[in-house]
């Protein structure tokens, strides 16, 4: 069950964790995609995941109603 | 505005709309890879929109969806239907996958189901903001078992990136 809590409640509650821990998430995941891009064997699943979490935490969807695209096809596992 | 589950249940809906619901909810299923059965409830369930129910066979295991998923899909500002449903199929794709099983409970971190259903979803979806959001869930989800914010990145970077081998 993915659970009641609201999108915008996770994303708060992580970005009030970076703030209690003195971390500017932008820069810190940053500097983490930085270290794995100049690593010997860059693993492209992680770099894609901070920057998941990176780009998930700044963004700020517009209040109302979802605009449904098509998605991405992707063949199934 | 929708009501609530202690106002009572959702609106009603013509059967029009329930057929289109499942349709939609069909249709989503397919392209995630679901096997299995799906079925729309109209009514507010307190699960947050499905729920995975594991079965004898891959065939049998069943997706219930529930009126509140449609509530969330309408607020671009929660998770959408095909997050919800990418992260029940996520559910099933752990249950059947003894090298994904073997991740569980974790030597050094804990590793839940739901952290993995949320990240297998993550790598099914189609669409950026859903692979956000379910990454993003898997974190809190890591978050709330105790491990300070960084560590639970790197858990969250690390097990995607073996979900990512593994499928």
């Amino acid at each position: 069950m993915i659970g009641k809590k609201h999108l915008r409640d996770v994303r708060a509650g992580l970005l009030e964790e970076c703030a209690r821990a003195g971390l500017d998430p932008m820069r810190w995941f940053d500097a983490q995609i930085g270290k794995l891009e100049l690593s010997r064997s860059p693993n492209e699943t992680e770099i894609e995941t901070l920057k998941l979490i990176r780009d998930g935490l700044q963004s700020k969807p517009s209040a109302g109603k979802r605009k449904r695209t098509r998605p991405r096809s992707r063949s199934a596992r | 505005m929708p009501r609530d589950r202690r106002k009572g249940g959702p609106e009603p809906i013509s059967n029009a709309e329930r057929a289109a619901r499942l349709r939609r909810i069909r249709e989503a299923a397919r392209r995630l890879g679901f096997s299995g059965r799906l079925e729309y409830r109209h009514l507010f369930s307190g699960t947050g929109g499905a729920q995975f129910g594991l079965s004898t066979d891959v065939n049998s295991d069943l997706i219930s969806v529930y009126a509140e998923a449609f509530v969330r899909d309408a607020d671009a500002a929660d998770f959408s239907l095909e997050a919800i449903l990418a992260h029940e199929i996520g559910h099933q794709v752990v249950c059947r996958n003894a090298r994904l099983q073997a991740l569980l409970g974790g030597r050094n971190a804990p590793v839940t189901e739901e952290i993995l259903a949320s990240l297998v979803g993550s790598v099914l979806v189609g669409h950026d903001n859903e692979r956000q959001a379910l990454v993003l869930k898997a974190l809190d989800e890591a978050f709330r078992c105790g491990i300070p914010l960084a560590e639970a990145t790197q858990l969250v970077v690390e097990l995607r990136g073996l979900v990512e081998e593994i499928l």
